[in-house]
């Protein structure tokens, strides 16, 4: 960390932690990895109440340009009720919802053990036999399972996420008005695809807590085990079935399939038969392509950052999803 | 001229890759040399092709749109102008997205246009 960041992070804890004696910062160098957030693990130590302290925590920071605009204190709070219920979510620990002590809103969180393999299921670092992938394969789909079956009137999530009328339509102007704000010139692709959406939207049905972002990449792993869903930052109430589109979708086959063994169907199939419920696939293809249209959405968040000159990542256009988009909606479903 | 500005390009992302990436030990700042390398190597193989397909793409626009070719502005005689020929193209995608938004659904030739002109322009 730079010895401005350090002063202004010390600042900070100290005024969370009240006049504590040692207080010690040890921190490591920003990770790579998350695009839309600033990663730096570090670890606090202080002396309490005759007592020496230790906590390893981890905070997320909003990077000047990022490709995904979120509001840090939804997710905080959000976290923040989720943390007694049945779910593998974070510890937030505290919050700089406007960025007026660390420079932009962030956010600290107890950082835990394990490592994060994006690619795990197809190899990845980890390089695990084709069993061992299959049942992180599995674990994933609990994972997802256990975010759907989350009571979110009980946690009170309804105080701090919207419930939508009409989730499919909530979703389509949610990424629609991103891509109006975000889009530096006319795109026609994308109009054709909003009207697409907007023809062949599935009828509301049941309202979760989808995640919106579930991925190997998002997951720290205890060996063989998932063990903590992190970045949480598109986390909302709607249609579960937007989740199962979001990893099912064949862009995204990489992370999240094993061709021949685990592949969209199977994740399908297996999420029905520990639920009960029955997936739609004509509603599938309707959250697939809006899985690709919030990609989009992501990539001209990134390209309006690039070309105000608020990220060094250079980036390209979206032309391959564009393709992908037109293919995928090629017919007409009614 | 040699070296051609081709060459250039990439002789600056061989000045990344090849010196200045091995110096760097910040995997977030080997990740921005990695992305700023593909985008030279990318500018350097397309530059040529952008302004043929820019007046390749304007054409088909036209044509999707049901207007007559216009006169595209010149930088010097027999060389059309980049700047106002990105303008008039920008104008005509405009009209296109409106025509999307308000229209029914889109003809064939509208997608085959997208897909065409997707590939085109990346």
């Amino acid at each position: 960390m730079t010895s401005e960041f350090d002063a202004a992070l010390k600042g900070f804890i100290r005024r969370r932690l009240g006049d504590v004696d040692g207080l010690r910062v040890e921190g490591e160098a920003r990770v790579t990895g998350g695009q839309s957030r600033e990663n730096w693990p570090f670890d606090l130590f202080w002396e309490e109440g005759g007592k020496s302290h230790h906590r390893r925590l981890f905070l997320r920071r909003d990077p000047v340009g990022s490709v995904l605009e979120t509001d840090r204190r939804v997710e905080y709070e959000v976290l923040r009720r989720l943390h007694d219920q049945p779910v593998r979510a974070p510890e937030v620990v505290w919050l700089d919802a406007d960025g007026s002590e660390l420079g932009r809103p962030a956010m600290v969180m107890t950082r835990y053990d394990g490592h994060n393999d994006h690619y795990i299921l197809q190899g990845g670092s980890s390089q695990l036999d084709e069993d061992t992938r299959a049942g992180i394969a599995s674990q994933m789909v609990d994972l997802m399972i256990e975010i759907h079956a989350l009571d979110w009137k009980d946690a009170g999530l309804n105080d701090v996420l919207a419930v939508p009328a009409d989730p499919a339509e909530a979703a389509i102007d949610e990424w629609a008005a991103v891509i109006e704000r975000q889009s530096l010139e006319p795109q026609p692709l994308l109009a054709l695809i909003e009207q697409w959406l907007r023809r062949n939207r599935p009828d509301p049905g049941e309202i979760t807590v989808v995640h919106g972002d579930i991925k190997p990449g998002n997951v720290l792993f205890d060996g063989h085990q998932v063990q903590v869903l992190l970045d949480w930052e598109t986390v909302h109430l709607g249609d579960p079935a937007e989740d199962l589109g979001w990893v099912t979708n064949p862009v995204r086959r990489i992370e999240h399939q094993i061709p021949g063994r685990w592949e969209a169907e199977e994740l399908l199939s297996a999420y029905e038969t520990r639920t009960g419920r029955t997936v739609d696939r004509n509603a599938m293809r309707f959250w697939q392509v809006l899985a690709n249209y919030k990609l989009v959405a992501i990539v001209m968040t990134g390209v309006r950052s690039f070309c105000d000159g608020r990220t060094l990542r250079v980036w390209a256009g979206a032309g391959l999803l564009g393709n992908v988009l037109l293919a995928q909606t090629a017919e007409e479903l009614r | 001229m040699r070296p051609t500005l081709s060459e250039q390009i990439e002789g600056a992302r061989r000045v990344l890759v090849e010196l200045a990436a091995p110096e760097v030990s910040d995997p977030y700042v080997q990740e921005q040399i990695s992305f700023a390398s593909a985008a030279l190597e990318r500018v350097a193989t397309r530059w040529p092709e952008v302004l043929p397909d820019l007046v390749t793409d304007i054409r088909a626009l036209e044509e999707v749109l049901g207007i007559e070719p216009a006169e595209l502005a010149e930088a010097v005689p027999g060389v059309v102008h980049l700047a106002a020929a990105e303008e008039y193209h920008r104008e005509l995608r405009a009209r296109l997205t409106d025509e999307i938004m308000s229209g029914p659904v889109p003809s064939p030739a509208v997608r085959a246009y997208l897909a065409e002109s997707t590939e085109r322009l990346k």
